[in-house]
């Protein structure tokens, strides 16, 4: 491709100057033609947001009277009237054409929320809309907060039928909250996730809806989340969010040796510190009901041991640390004296502290105290100090 | 490792120390452990048992078991099994992908992500991670990704959070290592900027709130240190209320009716040209004054600046680093003033776009403690929404004239004019060269535009079009809502130079039909700049296209810089031009994520384990599938990605 002659040359400086901006213009000229027919003959509101905020772009253009209206945004900062409420086709609501309509299909609720999800669906070419957008948002997790688990179809519909990311955000939580009065609610998330995990687009919207999934706290949610972490259907990162969501369910203790599995035998580094984490969290929820949780520390040692990744070590220090039984002291200061990576011997000391603060136990502190003089790294040692100091 | 069939750990303790060192040898008594862990009576002395192991196994790690250098990365293959350049890497995904975050590399080698959206700024993310790439051993079962890992653990296994989630904020690297949050404000919308900063320490992997507040919380401001020391928050948007009153119809129109005088608080976010510091020594903020003055130090913009960047360039002794290097503040705007100001930090919020945007660059002094304003220099275009600008000395070892560096020559790039209806992206980058007279005001500063005959810098020379093969003109593409970064580079002939990379963001303008968005294509392929290689040389038969001799075809350009952007196609051209154009149409490789609005990129070391090095690797963290207002949209899959630059893979197939 390189000019090798006046003749070339000249012919390349043409290229330049009239050949490339000519082709560009003909282009541009060819895409907004098509643009305009695909304008004229879709006017459907179910459009994807990439659509929509292209085509409210251009169409916004004032020298376009004839293209498709835009529909004109009203913030509800109030209910519909009945007269307000768009009435059910028997095929959804306009926005979202849903047909067949499930059972227990809501269509008061369902125009109400259209119109949230239209208020907030604005290219937010003024400011002042983004204002009413921030306010109409505001208010739909209000409203949402006042549904109870019958309105949970008409939600499920909705969410599967949306194309706001927004919207179906708010409404998987609130699905997700319903969770404790409500079995189905955790059918519903289970089924909008198996829609979207493989979906590469999706990534973002698959981890809210596993944190939804950890708002259930029923019994099916108990069962579904630990299957989940052995499903082979899933990826390891889907499989640390949900480790998560169980060490969050409020009968997580049941699932203890789960997490004991996964901490020590989870192929994913991110899965085997979820697990380190979730068996930290159950020792601290013991503490405080004044449980004893020393039977982690053998499973945490061997975790630690085979560990090779810093940061999963760290937790599983940390963990122990939480656990705050004495008996884990020897191991801890071996660890604290004798690890080559300084980040873990803080680590060690810390636990050590913990297990000062959980016990009283003076074997603790004074452990402490001599790590915090013999620690060679200057900055772990001026730490150690400063917590021995502190107590 | 094998599980039992009541799910207990059966024990194989690993004979690697962490970090993947090596251990001397194999230590076979940990399968004794194994056996007692089976028993459940016997747990209290398997735990004993694991105990001695474990001192043993510790003391048998070598020097490499620990690790207070940075993480060794592994060597990745620049191209696929076809032959072709195949240079992204989906990494790990972050825990929590999102835009509109900041990023920072630590000293130990990890980039801290912190804060940022996925819900197009109406919440924030009060999140933060670390990514770690050095975290793939040989021998380790398969994860998601070869390419690295975000960690959100802190040093105890918490959640790694900061106090509260944070939008346009700032990340600064303290002298100590630790990472100062400043400003930034929890949405978009209309909450108020905070005031509340915290230290991340490194060490432990948390956050600590100061307790002084900043003395004008603050948002999209830049922060510097000169070289006293002083950390300097500069400008950004602060918050400011004033009163409304409006006359309002109560009862109706008739008898008994009337007119009320209705009073509401209303709050806009103006620029601000109020300036502060944070002493590290009492962790506070206070006024930036004058020495032994209280007078203020403030920007000369009248009303201030917000949205901007700055970058430090050598002063009179022409060398960077030194006492009298000058800081430059480039780019943003000045919003209007009282009730006029913005309500809102949404993109677009300048309305009117270009008329706002501050073309004027000054600078900071650090002898005079002032800010001046650069005579006699404008920016060619608005550079609004993250406008960026690099010293082309950074890395340089050459010496000219004596001189060694090369620290007055400034790229600035990116950015737009933020209109709300159809904003324009500013095409050409320029480069701008200080000079000192020795007379005058700061020395007699003088700043030059460099142009060539080009009439400016593209982004996106030797990028595919649709007229047919590959242009060596290449297409315009100016971008903007998007990052980038600048790294060492050693060209053939022996010399380190400074190279910036970027990838994605949005080419936006107005054409004679309407206004039109370039979202893909070249913007997603990614370009270097190359200072060095001149595309006018080329085109006029030299034989040395790139040739960082002083003086050549400009005489304005003493430092040989005429800077070309090149698309990676997996051949950089060396100092004849090979390796320009050599590949195919569609041969450029382009970004997994397609769209990258409002990311984030930073550098990262290669598999030497040291950061500015020839192996770095840029990685683009984060971003959004939608450029528009409200921006970023859903946040993009895969959520970050590593680029292996050409010749730096496992296969050094480019020069």
């Amino acid at each position: 491709m390189m000019p090798n002659s006046q003749r070339d040359r000249k012919r390349w400086r043409w290229r330049l100057q009239v050949a490339i901006p000519l082709g560009i213009s003909v282009l541009l000229i060819g895409l907004f033609a098509m643009l305009t027919v695909l304008f004229w003959h879709n006017d459907s509101p179910n459009n994807s947001i990439r659509e929509q905020t292209f085509s409210k772009r251009v169409a916004k253009k004032p020298t376009v009277e004839t293209g498709p209206k835009i529909p004109t945004v009203t913030i509800p900062l109030r209910s519909p009237t009945a007269e307000e409420q768009p009435k059910s086709t028997g095929s959804g609501i306009r926005r979202w054409k849903i047909d067949p309509l499930p059972t227990g299909w809501d269509p008061e609720l369902a125009a109400i929320i259209a119109q949230f999800a239209e208020a907030m669906d604005t290219d937010g070419q003024n400011p002042e809309d983004l204002l009413k957008v921030e306010k109409a948002r505001l208010l739909f997790i209000e409203e949402l907060a006042n549904l109870g688990p019958e309105s949970l179809p008409t939600l499920d519909a909705i969410l599967n039928a949306e194309s706001l990311f927004m919207t179906r955000r708010h409404i998987l939580y609130r699905i997700g909250e319903f969770g404790p009065e409500s079995e189905e609610a955790t059918f519903s998330l289970m089924s909008f996730y198996r829609k979207l995990h493989r979906d590469d687009k999706a990534r973002g919207e698959v981890n809210h809806v596993i944190a939804a999934m950890s708002e259930l706290e029923n019994d099916t949610s108990l069962t579904l989340l630990s299957d989940m972490t052995e499903s082979d259907e899933i990826s390891n990162y889907d499989r640390g969010k949900f480790i998560e969501a169980l060490g969050d369910h409020p009968r997580a203790e049941e699932q203890k040796e789960v997490f004991i599995d996964r901490m020590s035998n989870g192929t994913d580094s991110r899965v085997r510190n979820y697990s380190a984490q979730a068996i930290g969290k159950l020792a601290e929820e013991r503490r405080e009901s004044q449980q004893a949780s020393a039977e982690f520390l053998p499973d945490l040692m061997v975790a630690f041991e085979g560990e090779n990744k810093r940061w999963v070590r760290q937790t599983v220090l940390g963990s122990m640390g939480k656990v705050g039984d004495p008996s884990a002291l020897p191991f801890l200061e071996e660890v604290a004296r004798m690890s080559d990576d300084r980040q873990v011997r803080l680590s060690a000391a810390n636990a050590v502290r913990r297990i000062g603060q959980h016990s009283g136990s003076r074997r603790a502190w004074s452990i402490l105290e001599d790590l915090s003089r013999t620690e060679p790294d200057g900055e772990v040692r001026l730490r150690l100090q400063r917590w021995h100091k502190k107590h | 490792m094998k599980q039992s069939e009541k799910g207990f750990t059966t024990v194989a303790i690993s004979t690697r120390c962490a970090h993947g060192a090596p251990r001397s040898h194999t230590h076979t008594k940990n399968i004794a452990c194994a056996e007692l862990h089976k028993n459940a009576t016997m747990r209290r002395i398997f735990a004993l048992c694991v105990l001695m192991t474990a001192s043993l196994l510790l003391a048998s790690c070598g020097s490499g078991g620990g690790l207070s250098g940075f993480s060794a990365a592994p060597l990745l293959p620049e191209f696929n099994s076809a032959g072709q350049y195949s240079p992204y890497y989906a990494t790990g995904e972050m825990n929590e992908p999102r835009y509109l975050h900041e990023v920072i590399t630590l000293d130990d080698g990890l980039i801290l992500v912190t804060g940022g959206s996925d819900e197009s700024g109406f919440s924030s993310l009060d999140s933060a991670e670390l990514f770690d790439q050095g975290t793939i051993l040989a021998d380790e079962a398969p994860p998601d990704s070869e390419a690295g890992t975000f960690i959100n653990t802190d040093f105890e296994g918490n959640s790694i959070a900061m106090e509260t989630g944070r939008i346009f904020h700032r990340l600064t690297k303290l002298p100590d290592s630790r990472i100062l949050i400043s400003g930034g404000a929890p949405t978009l919308g209309a909450s108020f900027p905070l005031s509340q900063s915290e230290i991340y320490d490194p060490l432990t992997r948390t956050f600590e709130t100061i307790e002084s507040g900043m003395v004008t919380p603050r948002l999209r401001h830049q922060v510097f240190m000169p070289p006293s020391g002083q950390i300097i928050m500069v400008g950004g948007q602060v918050q400011s209320s004033f009163t409304d009153q409006e006359t309002a119809q109560v009862g109706g129109g008739g008898f008994g009716g009337g007119a009320v005088v209705v009073a509401q608080q209303v709050d806009t976010f103006p620029s601000t040209r109020a300036n502060e510091i944070f002493d590290l020594a009492e962790d506070e903020f206070l006024d930036f004054t004058l020495r032994d003055s209280s007078l203020d130090v403030e920007l000369t913009t009248r009303r201030g600046r917000s949205n901007h960047t700055m970058v430090k360039v050598a002063g009179p002794d022409n060398r960077l680093n030194t006492g009298d290097d000058l800081f430059f503040v480039v780019g943003g705007y000045q919003t209007l003033s009282g009730d006029n100001a913005p309500t809102t930090r949404f993109p677009g919020e300048t309305g009117a776009g270009s008329q706002n945007a501050v073309r004027e660059l000054e600078f900071f002094d650090p002898v005079q403690g002032l800010f001046s304003r650069v005579p006699g220099y404008s920016l060619s275009g608005p550079r609004i929404n993250f406008p960026l600008a690099f010293n082309l000395g950074e890395f340089n070892n050459l010496t000219l004239d004596g001189v060694e560096g090369m620290g007055n020559v400034i790229l600035i790039m990116n950015g737009d004019d933020d209109h709300n209806f159809c904003f324009e992206t500013t095409l050409e980058d320029e480069v701008a060269i200080a000079t000192f007279s020795g007379f005058g005001p700061a020395q007699g500063l003088q700043l030059f535009r460099q142009t060539s005959s080009q009439g400016g810098h593209f982004q996106g020379i030797e990028a595919e079009t649709n007229l047919g093969g590959i242009s060596e003109t290449g297409v315009r593409v100016g971008r903007s809502r998007t990052h980038a970064v600048s790294f060492p580079r050693v060209i053939d002939s022996g010399f380190t130079e400074t190279s910036v990379y970027t990838a994605g963001g949005v080419l936006s303008f107005q054409g004679l039909l309407g206004c039109f968005f370039h979202v893909d294509g070249t913007i997603g392929s990614g370009v270097i700049f190359d200072p060095f290689f001149s595309l006018e040389a080329l085109l006029d038969f030299e034989s040395s296209p790139r040739d960082p001799t002083p003086g050549r075809l400009d005489p304005r350009n003493p430092f040989g810089v005429i800077g070309t952007w090149l698309a990676l196609d997996g051949l950089l051209p060396g100092t004849t031009g090979a390796g320009f154009g050599d590949v195919g149409f569609g041969s450029f490789a382009r970004i997994n994520s397609g769209e990258r609005h409002w990311g984030k990129i930073a550098m990262v070391a290669g598999p030497d384990g040291v950061l500015n090095s020839q192996d770095d690797r840029p990685i683009l963290i984060g971003g959004g599938n939608d450029f528009g207002v409200p921006p970023g949209g859903d946040v993009v899959s895969p959520s970050a990605e590593l680029l292996i630059l050409p010749g730096r893979g496992s296969e050094t197939l480019g020069n």
